[in-house]
Formats: structure tokens, sequence, C-alpha cells
């Protein structure tokens, strides 16, 4: 009456669980870690978190996002065929101008679905890497300061280091005003804006305000982001015929 | 070099006079990275040099994981003098 069902798969043919055995026996092995390998998912999650370190590796009291492992990941994971979605957790003070900006690029050209969220905050360089994916959301509590770039080390007082300087933010702002809906003009109003920062001109957007202002789209936390993700990746599925693959 | 933070700039850079490591360079069939050793054959890792892709997905090859380099193939290629000047990265 209450026969046990039978499995559709024949028993010889190794299934998810025994390859994950085999993984973490590997990785015993070869790198002497027990990390099991997690349950395989279709959406990679990229945190950019402390500082973006860029060129020089900074002091280990920092907590850093290193560019050189970024950016081959995100290679990784737009060649992936397993890997359908990328979703961007962002809590960042900022960090190298270069490095920031070739995150940013990098993820504005990727041709998979991805959502940024802000959580915490996403200052300084962290706004351009905020506003590349193509939604972005921000936490109620999060914040984004936007405030001129300075320069560091041996300043030569001529007119030419502040063109220099004036140049390096125009990079910022064009990357900005192109991935959201903020103009040029509120941006750098807001760049340099006085009185709202004790030790700084510029200013600190906090959640909605954010929205309001263009730079992003919605306030929102993680639920929020995985949906619209799976909103994306299932309506760019649904525009590819099935079998067709990859172009 | 330049740093958009908001983070106080002496705070950031605190400590950048003081040269960090001394690395060594391990690896093993197409993968090499460099290491921190942290006791005889474990180490940090601190970036990975060569690597097939699918490696940078992995959290186990991520920078700050641990790596026992002693075992599993991996051979030390490379000791940098601890004299050496920052590098680069």
């Amino acid at each position: 009456m209450n026969e046990p069902p039978k499995p559709d798969v024949p028993s010889e043919t190794p299934g998810p669980a025994e390859d994950q055995r085999k993984a973490a026996a590997e990785n015993l092995v070869q790198l002497g870690q027990v990390n099991v390998p997690a349950a395989e998912s279709n959406i990679f999650c990229l945190t950019i978190i402390g500082q973006v370190e860029g060129h020089l590796m900074l002091p280990p009291q920092n907590k850093t996002t290193k560019y050189e492992h970024v950016l081959p990941q995100l290679v990784a994971v737009e060649q992936n065929p397993k890997i359908e979605g990328l979703l961007l957790v962002l809590n960042t003070v900022g960090g190298d101008v270069e490095a920031g900006l070739a995150i940013a690029e990098m993820v504005a050209s990727l041709s998979k679905p991805k959502v940024a969220v802000v959580l915490g905050g996403g200052h300084s360089i962290g706004v351009p890497i905020a506003v590349s994916a193509d939604y972005t959301f921000i936490a109620e509590t999060a914040t984004m300061t936007i405030h001129p770039i300075r320069l560091n080390g041996l300043i030569i007082g001529v007119p030419q280091t502040f063109e220099y300087l004036d140049k390096m933010q125009e990079r910022v702002v064009r990357f900005v005003t192109r991935h959201s809906n903020v103009s040029e003009a509120t941006f750098k109003d807001l760049m340099f804006r006085t009185g709202e920062l004790t030790r700084d001109i510029g200013t600190n957007v906090i959640g909605i305000e954010a929205v309001r202002y263009g730079l992003i789209d919605a306030v929102g936390g993680i639920g929020e982001a995985l949906r619209e993700l799976n909103r994306r990746i299932a309506e760019k599925k649904s525009e590819r015929p099935e079998g067709g693959g990859a172009p | 070099m330049t740093l958009y933070t908001c983070l106080p700039l002496d705070v950031v850079l605190d400590g950048i006079d003081r040269a960090p490591g001394p690395f060594i360079e391990v690896g093993r069939d197409g993968l090499t990275m460099l290491v921190e050793p942290t006791a005889p054959g474990v180490g940090r890792i601190v970036r990975l040099i060569a690597a097939p892709l699918d490696c940078y997905l992995k959290p186990e090859f991520a920078p700050g994981a641990l790596v026992y380099y002693g075992a599993g193939g991996f051979k030390e290629k490379a000791r940098p003098a601890a004299a050496e000047s920052p590098p680069l990265m």
C-alpha cells in the first residue's frame, strides 16, 4: 500500500550531495580547510566593505576590499554560466579612486542582472560603486557621504594641481550622473555644500534622501534586493528562447 | 594614489611606514598565491597571483583565508627578503 517512492535517477550517477562531499574532502586534503561547500546558488553576492584598497597596501587596522581580487571575481561572474545575477552589498567608507572606479565600471558593464544594496554606509568612492548596478536599494538608516576629492601626499602649489584635482573629481561626477537619476548640478551642489558636515564640505544623505535626489532607486533591504534581482533574472530568461544559450 | 574616503587620512594611513609581511609565494598546478605565514605550514592568503577563474568565486581562496600550504602538493616558490620595501598591489 504505502510503497516507498522509487528513485528516478539510477544509483550509479553521483548526485549533487555526492559532489559536495567530494569537494569537501578535496578541500580538506588540498587546503587543510574544513568549510563545507554551500548549496549552489544562481546569484553571486559581492560585498564591498571597509576601505577599497588600491595600488598601495593599507595598514592592517583597515578592513579592506582588495580590487585585485574583485576584478577577476567579476570576470568569473560574467563567464560562469551557473551564475545568473550579481547582488552587490555595500558598507564602505570609500577608498582609492582608481580601484573604486575600476570596480564600478566592471559592474556596470556586466551583461547579467545586478542589484546593489547600501547597508550602513556607501560613502565617497562607494557612491559610484553603488550606482553602477541596474537597480539600487538603500536601507532606511544607511548613509552616503558626498564630498570633494582631496589630494594626498606632496602637492605642488601650481594652478595645474587644481586642474588635475578637478579632472579626478569630474570622473566620479560623470560616472555617477551617467548611472543614476541625479543631475550633475544637484550632485555638485551636494558635493560642495557647506554647513552640513562638521569637519568637511559636502553632504551626508540618509536613506530616503538618496532616493529623493535620484542617486538610489528605492529604500529597501536584502529581501527587496533579492526579489528585484530574481525578477530581473526571470525577465532576462524569458527574453532568451529556451536552449538558445549564450550568444 | 588618490584616496577618496570619509575617514580621516591619519587614521587610514597610520602605520603605512611599517613594511607588511614577510610574504611567501606558494603554488600548485596552475595556482599561485601570496601567503603571509602565521605558523609553520600555515598562512593567511594575501592575494592570488595566478589562478583559474573559478578560484576567485570560492571563499576558501579569498584574501584573509587560512591555508595549510605544508601539505596538499603546495610548493614554496620564493621567499622575498624581510627588509624589502612594501609591495605595490
